[in-house]
């Protein structure tokens, strides 16, 4: 078994250790009292803190506004769906009932990718 | 993460944790929040230079790190004071966390064992993502925290006997 570096009493504490070298730490712990002192100590110490850190935590009311992106792939075809769908389906399309669905799809279509580009994106805990 | 919903998603579960990083740092609540809303903006700004192999908490950190010091340098050039330029909490901020104590058993310490601490306890992060965030070797954070601690109770231990 290899001895005990100071450092790995700390990482025994913040569980950062391999599940082997956690057993052969705590062995030594256990048959060194010098040791067994120090992690007590390190463990009041970090129990202390812990408490007081998760005390400070709040949620920040900070709204944030996101920039969106350049259009993206999906919404470019979806784009280009609809308006040649609306433009092409009168045209070539028979009988008219289908045109005109089709020309219901296509505008289904255009008011989805706007409502996508007008749905505000924001950031709150 | 290119999708500001996915940079969303993956920062919500860390704003209670890093508001109270921020308020370790500059101050007041108040201050702390305008450094997590900068730190937000600015992690999005550079979004495209997160390298996914690594930890975003670790990551966003950094940027929060940043925007809190940044504003402790504005805070000191425009105003003078006891704490540098840190605020009280004010008084309609009931704050059930004892600031002062933590404050004063920090500022003894060196700047890297305060950061270390702050990322550590406050942050809540692990190894890897303090690594991430303080550009060090796992190993380094491991050797430095402890160092921390032992100087903390050091500090605590000289404080009791006094």
């Amino acid at each position: 078994m290899n001895p005990v570096r100071p450092e790995e009493l700390s990482a025994l504490l913040d569980g950062e250790l391999s599940d082997e070298r956690d057993r052969e730490v705590r062995m030594h712990i256990a048959e060194n009292p010098a040791l067994g002192d120090e992690f007590r100590l390190l463990e009041q110490l970090d129990a202390e803190w812990t408490a007081a850190a998760r005390t400070a935590q709040f949620s920040p009311v900070a709204r944030v506004r996101l920039k969106r992106p350049a259009l993206s792939g999906f919404g470019a075809a979806a784009l280009v769906l609809g308006l040649s769908v609306l433009r092409l389906s009168p045209k070539f399309i028979e009988p008219v009932g289908i045109a005109f669905g089709l020309q219901a799809l296509g505008l289904v279509i255009l008011l989805a990718f706007a409502a996508t580009l007008t749905r505000p994106d924001r950031l709150a805990a | 993460m290119r999708h500001p919903g996915a940079y969303e998603r993956a920062l919500r579960p860390l704003l209670p944790a890093a508001a109270g990083y921020a308020r370790s740092i500059v101050g007041s609540r108040h201050d702390a929040e305008d450094a997590v809303q900068q730190a937000a903006l600015r992690g999005w700004e550079r979004i495209d230079q997160y390298d996914a192999s690594r930890p975003f908490r670790g990551w966003w950190f950094a940027i929060l790190r940043n925007c809190c010091f940044d504003m402790l340098r504005r805070s000191a050039a425009a105003r003078t004071g006891p704490l540098g330029g840190l605020d009280p909490p004010a008084p309609d901020e009931p704050d059930p966390v004892d600031w002062e104590g933590l404050d004063e058993a920090l500022r003894r310490l060196s700047q890297d064992h305060q950061d270390i601490l702050r990322l550590k306890y406050f942050g809540g992060l692990k190894y890897d993502e303090i690594a991430a965030a303080l550009a060090i070797p796992r190993g380094t954070v491991m050797s430095r925290l402890h160092l921390a601690r032992k100087a903390l109770a050091a500090q605590t231990r000289k404080e009791e006997e006094a």
